[in-house]
């Protein structure tokens, strides 16, 4: 079904419609999570909460855009409460890499490690900025709107974050 | 920045599996559909207490100007009238009628 005859069916509260967005989207917003948590417990309980908040909230969604653009804005305003919430508990990378232990079993793990060790020491902004351009090919435009700041913000941000793991990668 | 590759080895958290969970789904869309039941029940309740209130705010400015013992009866009415009022609303909203 397209998207957009699925939201009007959403808005309309139809069972069905309410599942099928969900699984469609989930995987989007759950590996955005991953990617910008890098804790897969705190990435599952913020998807669905995310889920509940776009629900909630689809009467706002005007489809000028797509669900999953406007779906991956409210889980980044999530984590940034999120961190705000918790500005004393700083996780550590043991604590991080915990829940990948299922994960790993199918994955290199070495590389695996190394992969999450290199955005983790990424700040959370630019993580947020890197990730969406380059595993989500967002551009700079789209991204300043879904951080909710200024183009050359993003870009800088970018540059910083790939200067940061081009130096990660050439040490190791 | 635009022709920066990304190394292969990034590419190692979109293989991460993020499929959904079937229950967790049907909790997802439950808990929104029963928020909504209750957004609802609790907007007909204000409707029909609103409305209540303004009928009986009617029949009491009108009862007053002819005699000032409506001023109990006013109150009575509105709290034998008020659950009465409500009710409908929440037995119809549950289905229960």
């Amino acid at each position: 079904m397209e998207e957009e005859k699925l939201i009007i069916l959403c808005k309309q509260g139809n069972k069905e419609a309410l599942e099928q967005l969900v699984i469609e989207n989930y995987p989007i917003v759950k590996g955005y999570l991953i990617k910008i948590t890098l804790n897969i417990q705190l990435s599952e309980d913020l998807t669905q909460e995310c889920f509940l908040k776009a629900l909630d909230n689809l009467h706002k969604f005007v489809p000028d855009g797509k669900f999953s653009t406007w779906i991956i804005t409210i889980a980044n305003n999530l984590y940034y409460d999120y961190l705000r919430k918790n500005r004393r508990i700083v996780l550590g990378l043991d604590v991080e890499m915990e829940g990948f232990h299922n994960q790993t079993t199918l994955i290199d793990n070495t590389e695996f490690k190394e992969v999450v060790k290199i955005i983790s020491e990424l700040p959370p902004d630019k993580r947020i900025a890197f990730v969406l351009k380059h595993y989500y090919g967002y551009s700079y435009e789209e991204i300043s709107k879904m951080v909710k700041c200024p183009v050359g913000t993003v870009k800088s941000r970018i540059f910083n974050a790939i200067e940061t793991i081009k130096s990660r990668f050439e040490r190791s | 920045m635009d022709d920066f590759n990304m190394p292969e080895k990034m590419e190692v958290l979109n293989r991460i599996d993020c499929s959904p969970n079937p229950f967790v789904v049907k909790r997802i869309v439950n808990i929104h559909l029963s928020k909504k039941e209750r957004k609802k029940v609790i907007r007909e309740a204000m409707f029909f207490a609103l409305t209540g209130f303004a009928l009986l705010g009617g029949i009491y400015g009108t009862m007053i100007s002819f005699d000032y013992k409506m001023v109990l009866a006013f109150y009575l009415i509105i709290f034998i009238n008020l659950p009465v009022l409500l009710l409908p609303a929440i037995l119809i909203r549950k289905d229960l009628i």
